[in-house]
């Protein structure tokens, strides 16, 4: 169900009309089921993951911080996941309501395969956690401590492993395979790549991280726990939550107020505004360079990289403005995820305004633990480059996400070797030179826009030519292929680049609602229109989905 | 200051920036109407932002726009494309010249002026409309021919059939007026079903000009039009089609126009998708049907015919491969643009989505090759 959709629309109009009645609980119940059907639109047995993913981590935090996991909740835990192998799973739900009702036992697919792996895995992981629960209760609290991390990290990773890296690998090693004698084929998994499976494994794992570091007090009951995962605004796209900021607000009594309505609406319509008017709206152009089988001119290029930049940015930062907007809708605050990343004049400036949930994640939970900065240069480069690495791999199956990253920690070991790691955050405070600002600004972009031509290539054979015509080395004399922007993108890009600069200027992410009322409104129709012209855009997936 | 004051203070500031929103898009709504009327005359080409904010108004509204009482007062639009009136003409025998007589819409007529360039001994006669399906195509040349028969000359020598892969989905379609939301183009046409393996015509409402004056003139007329369409053709939507109100504002067009190409946008994904054409059986199997009569009438006509499959948007060889084996089976010519023309490569494609001139010539090309080769399968009769 994407946002930008009617579908969407009347979903979250309904969920919404009922979490105003609702007393908290009921807001509760109401929000996880919400979750379910928004993430089961796209294909209900990937909600078995989730369910999977929720009992396992649940149980861990259990373990982590009380040495035990009581009777009640471990009977929960467990009828919970065998109910979702068979109601997600082993039911045919493509045969809709109607058909469900009309013949129950025609509906189902234990006989199937995938129905009979997710019982298994259901009934095996419920005997597992069972069968160890004395044993693991009983161990000293370090081990037990190491043993349910590695639990944690071991199913959440490897969910990543089986249903997003596994067929790449595969790929990667058929050379190999097919040398040794066998056929890569025959090892391919012949699986789709759930939808937001990134975003809800990261989260789920913060939670049992931080149980285990004692930061966090785990919740008793699965229901929360349930909630804190599958809540539907970040589910698929982020931001990436961690539970010590979404799990308290969860738990705790919520009144919506007016300023918080307001300031959804208005984050809401500034999303869709730049999804559909603007990153729609030069996605065409985009496309045509980057899916042309021929040789392209240098100038196409550069426009569609440049052009890229500004759809990923509004795309994604679109999807984190519309989540965070619906999320306030109901008085609930989620990260922000980007402040106005192209404003950066360096790349560690860049890393900590742009995906800034994925970006601080990866810091506490990988760059940190590795030994950070702490452990002499060497090894704070060595840690730089491997976390920039897994997370250009984090973003997807292909070399060039992996040689995205590896540029990225190229561009932050280069950016230390320079500094010296002094200049970090200068950025954030003191008196500075705007025209020396603006060159720093401009000059460090076409760095940025770089990355994003690896980030977008479709293979390595054009990463090369593409370099290679940016460079003046390409053929000469060849016609532009990039098609004219549609009419919403050109306005759209207009005012989001005076409002960004304003922003910036101000320094304050809401500059707009501290303007007067009738430019406030003047933003508010242009706005408006520019994203009821941006309906005309054929409607692009949020780019993020595929992470 | 008290809580609820506070409250009320905070709701009166942000109804006053709601009504501020309101009157400035009012405003605008107001500004593009009066600043940016479109034309009175049907002929007069409106300017870019007039046409831009044209694009949603109703069908209805734009017909009576553009379909005036007598030809001089209708829009050029609105008089292309008529089976009635441009599938008649004869074809006289030039002397030296290999004739081809060319069916479908400007991309087939754009190569057959590029192989007129390559080389003079071709001359090239072009049927069709304004990005017309391959329907309109089969009744112009079952016009073509009725009218041969009743003493009409046509001394072609090649039926060379376009079917444009994007055009294909215009097969649920009954006129240009419902394919072609933002500049309708009325023209009608049948639409084709298969029964017992022939093809069964389902008569447009609309077969000419003047069948559309009269719905205009008549709103019992024109109800009749659009149940008709409603019926059979897939592109017609009421909320679409019916001039009200809405039509006087900017803003309510635009999200018209958005709501007319989601609905296109459906049924062309319906149609053709990343994996080539759907199975639909209103589909795929009609065209093949369609090219095997149009094989059959241009044999017994004496002709020889070729098939030219243009691949256009992000067809790839979808034609090809849903055809391909017929017209292979069938022993009949055909040409294919995805090897000359590449859809993957944006360079053979200029902003509106139409062939280069280079394009064109590299299709040309091919075509003479064919042309220059026997047929695989021998008309009825020669040539008169």
């Amino acid at each position: 169900m994407l946002f930008n959709s009617l579908e969407f629309a009347v979903f979250f109009a309904l969920v919404y009309a009922a979490y105003l009645v609702l007393p908290l609980r009921g807001q509760n119940t109401l929000l996880l089921l919400a979750g379910y059907v928004f993430y089961g639109w796209w294909d209900v047995r990937f909600l078995f993951l989730i369910v999977f993913s929720t009992c396992v981590d649940f149980w861990v935090g259990l373990m982590l911080a009380e040495g035990r996991v009581p009777a009640r909740q471990r009977w929960t835990t467990s009828l919970f996941l065998v109910a979702a192998a068979i109601a997600f799973v082993g039911i045919d739900h493509t045969r809709g309501l109607a058909g469900l009702l009309a013949e129950p036992q025609g509906a189902l697919l234990l006989g199937e395969p995938t129905a009979q792996w997710a019982l298994i895995a259901a009934i095996g992981l419920v005997l597992a956690g069972n069968l160890s629960h004395g044993t693991l209760a009983a161990m000293p609290a370090e081990r037990r401590r190491r043993v349910m991390i590695f639990v944690s990290v071991f199913v959440n990773l490897g969910f990543l492993a089986v249903f997003k890296y596994f067929n790449f690998f595969i790929d990667s090693a058929a050379q190999l395979i097919a040398s040794l004698g066998g056929d890569p084929a025959l090892f391919r998994l012949h699986i789709i790549l759930p939808v937001g499976i990134s975003f809800y494994t990261f989260q789920s794992l913060s939670y049992t991280l931080d149980v285990g570091r004692g930061l966090i007090q785990p919740t008793s009951r699965l229901r929360d726990f349930a909630l804190f995962v599958a809540y539907f605004p970040p589910l698929v796209a982020g931001p990436i939550e961690r539970a010590r900021h979404l799990l308290p607000q969860l738990l705790e009594a919520r009144r919506v107020r007016l300023r918080q309505v307001a300031s959804g609406c208005w984050l809401i319509l500034f999303g869709l505004f730049k999804k559909v008017a603007v990153a729609d709206g030069v996605a065409p152009a985009v496309d045509a360079v980057f899916g042309s089988s021929a040789p392209v001119s240098g100038t196409d290029v550069a426009i569609a990289t440049l052009l890229f930049a500004v759809q990923i940015y509004c795309d994604f930062s679109g999807y984190s403005d519309i989540a965070r907007g619906v999320s306030r809708l109901m008085g609930i605050e989620l990260m922000v995820n980007f402040r106005l990343p192209y404003f950066s004049k360096n790349p560690s400036e860049f890393w900590r305004r742009w995906h800034i949930s994925l970006s601080s994640w990866l810091r506490d939970y990988l760059y940190i633990p590795l030994g950070g900065n702490r452990k002499g240069e060497g090894r704070t480069y060595a840690n730089l480059m491997t976390t920039m690495v897994l997370g250009g791999l984090w973003h997807g199956a292909a070399w060039n996400y992996v040689l995205w990253g590896f540029y990225q920690g190229l561009l932050l070991c280069g950016h230390r070797l320079l500094t010296g790691g002094r200049e970090a955050r200068a950025e954030d405070g003191g008196a500075s030179n705007p025209v020396a600002d603006a060159l720093r600004i401009l000059f460090f972009f076409v760095f940025v826009c770089y990355g994003w031509l690896l980030f977008r290539a479709v293979s390595f054979d054009q990463i090369v030519a593409f370099t290679a015509a940016l460079l003046g080395f390409g053929p000469s004399g060849l016609p532009s292929i990039v098609p004219k922007l549609p009419l919403s993108a050109i306005v759209g890009i207009a005012l989001l680049v005076v409002l960004d600069v304003m922003q910036y200027r101000s320094k304050r992410p809401d500059a707009v609602l501290g303007w007067p009322r009738p430019l406030q409104g003047a933003v508010i129709a242009y706005a408006v229109f520019a994203l009821v012209m941006g309906t005309s855009n054929a409607p692009v997936q949020f780019i993020y989905f595929q992470f | 200051m008290p809580r609820a004051a506070t409250a009320g203070v905070r709701r009166k500031a942000l109804l006053k920036t709601l009504a501020w929103a309101g009157g400035f898009l009012a405003l605008a709504d107001l500004t593009i109407n009066l600043a940016f009327p479109p034309p009175d005359d049907p002929r007069t080409p409106p300017n870019a932002i007039a046409l831009y904010s044209d694009y949603g108004r109703s069908i209805e509204a734009k017909l009576r726009r553009d379909i005036g009482a007598t030809d001089e007062r209708t829009s050029l639009i609105a008089l292309a494309g008529w089976v009635d009136r441009g599938c008649r003409q004869a074809i006289p025998a030039e002397a030296g010249r290999r004739i081809l007589s060319v069916y479908g819409m400007s991309f087939s007529a754009d190569i057959g002026e590029a192989l007129e360039k390559l080389d003079p001994r071709f001359r090239s006669v072009s049927f069709g409309g304004p990005g017309a399906p391959p329907n309109h195509s089969f009744k112009c040349l079952e016009t073509r021919f009725d009218a041969a028969a009743a003493g009409v000359p046509d001394e072609s020598e090649v039926v060379v059939f376009g079917i444009l892969a994007s055009a294909v989905k215009g097969l649920l379609s009954m006129t240009g007026a419902t394919t072609g939301f933002e500049r309708p183009s009325p023209f009608g046409y049948p639409r084709y079903v298969v029964e017992g393996g022939n093809l069964r015509e389902l008569p447009t409402p609309v077969p000419t000009l003047q069948a559309w004056r009269e719905a205009l003139a008549s709103p019992a007329r024109m109800d009749a039009v659009e149940a008709e369409l409603a019926r059979h053709d897939h592109f017609y939507e009421a909320a679409l089609f019916r001039s009200n109100a809405l039509d006087a504002s900017a803003l309510v067009r635009m999200v018209r126009r958005a709501a007319a190409q989601d609905h296109h946008r459906a049924l062309a994904r319906s149609v053709l998708g990343p994996s080539g054409f759907a199975d639909r059986p209103d589909v795929g199997p009609v065209l093949q049907a369609m090219v095997l009569s149009v094989a059959d009438r241009a044999r017994a006509a004496g002709k020889r015919p070729v098939l030219l499959l243009i691949h256009d948007g992000a067809s790839g060889r979808a034609l090809e491969t849903l055809l391909g084996p017929t017209l292979d089976a069938a022993g009949i010519d055909w040409v294919s643009t995805a090897d000359d023309a590449p859809t993957s490569d944006p360079a053979n494609f200029i902003g509106d989505g139409h062939f280069t001139d280079e394009a064109n010539q590299r299709i040309a090309r091919r075509l003479r090759e064919r042309l220059d080769r026997p047929p695989r399968t021998p008309p009825a009769r020669a040539p008169a």
